[in-house]
């Protein structure tokens, strides 16, 4: 399996597929994490991805 | 009612679309899940919603996705008013029993189904080894005894191949020597290396991080155990994960036997299917969590040991994107229950009745069959599937390319998915299927 990121020959490919994937989550109920634990959680790993996004983000 | 099929729905935890000896992988050996292909209908395009086991349950009791539901990841809480499938049929003249592993923290399971594992907790992510074996005796007793008029919808939670997580646990912090170092095994005897095993360097930022950087992994005690493991290590994860879904496949055996044998062979419709994969080395990854395939795409059968309901032997639908929303709505049109309003799944039910037809009319008749096969018998049916992944991103895929966008920080305060109420930022990237990882991409019968 091969990555097409950045490969402009797939420009195309990659705004109709971003296209369909923003089209299908408009139709989705999305509804906040309940209170409590879930927010909770998903505070602490945010967290902890951030600090390394500035190691790989380069 | 007393008309409508029992529907005995048997699921795995962590078992990859091609773990399965009926597809063509050479390496494992089923002979039960085997027995379900031969008695139906496989659907060969099977996604889970989320590729971690208390998501992809949720959807599979709502028919809504995890950022719907409010369990996008294990120990989310499902909102109150949303109604599970057990609460659904139970209102509408089914008995809904439930059996083995559950995992929907905050559902309490035993209010939606009558619970036949007499614990007062409920089974959860490991022991698959011995709780496997308690689930099958509750299954062939109730098979045995059940002696009710109104129809059952059973849903059996089988735990394994979910025990391959425990054997990589065993290596946090320490290294153990390989079987082959060992002399236990063979080189011979393990599986190959995926043929992915070595990832594109240009692969989402994410799955890079959470894979391989122990500060962003879930199991960084794992990471850091095997990290420097040997391409054989990594072939025995792959060994150790088939013989999981063996021992799971004995216990579907169990039950299969136990059902052919009952009163209620004759009207009893079968689902198979696992809740998420299991990466077993493919991008030098272990377990789920990640949007590949191998952690994604999941077998999904449907089958009888009859002749009398209207299910196709032996077909593999290649055709068609199916996802664990669709399960509920595929129950429910098979209970003759009407679909509540909001579910984002589609019943299998039309699909699975054509293909009989077609087959059936290919055998009387080859000229009809071809103009019934035309586009007047299509039936309308999504394009693509959508993946949602725990937090950090998601996934459509289509029939060539998948298109992966994670959730990205621009700030610090605005790194969370836009469901949670914040700003979204994104960067897209499409996975083309140049290369199929092990087994084959058109299984054999």
């Amino acid at each position: 399996m091969k990555s097409l990121a950045g490969e402009s020959d797939y420009d195309d490919v990659l705004e109709d597929c971003r296209e369909k994937l923003f089209r299908f989550e408009k139709k989705l109920h999305r509804r906040p994490l309940r209170e409590g634990r879930p927010r909770d959680y998903i505070k602490k790993l945010s967290g902890q991805l951030l600090e390394r996004w500035a190691v790989y983000d380069r | 009612m007393a008309d409508n099929p029992n529907i005995l729905f048997i699921n795995t935890d962590q078992q990859t679309w091609n773990a399965v000896s009926a597809y063509g992988n050479p390496y494992v050996h089923t002979p039960y899940i085997d027995q379900l292909q031969k008695n139906g209908i496989s659907f060969m395009k099977s996604y889970c919603t989320d590729p971690v086991c208390a998501p992809a349950r949720a959807s599979w009791v709502t028919g809504l996705y995890t950022s719907e539901n409010g369990v996008p990841f294990n120990g989310g809480r499902m909102h109150d008013d949303i109604p599970d499938l057990g609460q659904i049929l139970t209102s509408n003249g089914y008995h809904a029993i439930h059996c083995g592993k559950w995992h929907v923290e905050d559902r309490p399971m035993r209010k939606s189904f009558h619970n036949l594992y007499t614990g007062k907790r409920d089974i959860g992510a490991c022991g698959g080894e011995y709780y496997d074996r308690v689930s099958t005796h509750a299954v062939i007793d109730f098979l045995d005894c059940y002696d009710e008029t109104i129809p059952f919808y059973l849903q059996v939670g089988l735990v394994n191949p979910h025990d391959i997580c425990e054997y990589l646990h065993n290596h946090e912090h320490k290294s153990i020597p390989g079987p082959v170092e060992q002399g236990i095994l063979a080189v011979e005897d393990l599986p190959p290396l995926p043929k992915n095993f070595k990832y594109d360097e240009r692969e989402i930022l994410l799955q890079k991080m959470l894979h391989r950087d122990e500060e962003t992994s879930i199991h960084a005690p794992i990471l850091n155990g095997i990290r420097d493991w040997t391409e054989n290590q990594w072939r025995f994860l792959s060994w150790n994960h088939y013989r999981f879904v063996e021992a799971v496949d004995q216990q579907i055996g169990l039950i299969l036997n136990t059902l052919q044998n009952s009163r209620f062979k004759n009207n009893t419709l079968i689902i198979f299917a696992a809740d998420h994969g299991e990466s077993s080395g493919c991008h030098q990854a272990f377990q789920k969590f990640s949007l590949y395939e191998e952690s994604i795409h999941v077998p999904f059968i449907v089958a009888t040991l009859n002749d009398q309901l209207d299910v196709p032997k032996g077909v593999l639908d290649t055709e068609h994107f199916v996802s664990g929303v669709d399960l509920v709505p595929t129950v429910l049109d098979y209970a003759g229950i009407k679909v509540p309003g909001g579910v984002q799944g589609l019943s299998l039910k039309p699909l699975i009745e054509r293909k009989s037809t077609d087959i059936d009319s290919k055998t009387k008749d080859c000229e009809k069959h071809e103009k019934k096969t035309s586009a007047e018998n299509t039936i309308p049916w999504r394009d693509f599937v959508y993946v949602e992944s725990n937090f950090w991103g998601r996934a459509i895929v289509t029939e060539r390319f998948k298109y992966i966008m994670e959730y990205r920080p621009k700030q610090k305060e605005n790194f969370f998915p836009p469901w949670t109420g914040y700003r979204l930022y994104w960067i897209g990237t499409a996975l083309r299927y140049s290369e199929r990882p092990m087994g084959n991409e058109k299984p054999c019968r």
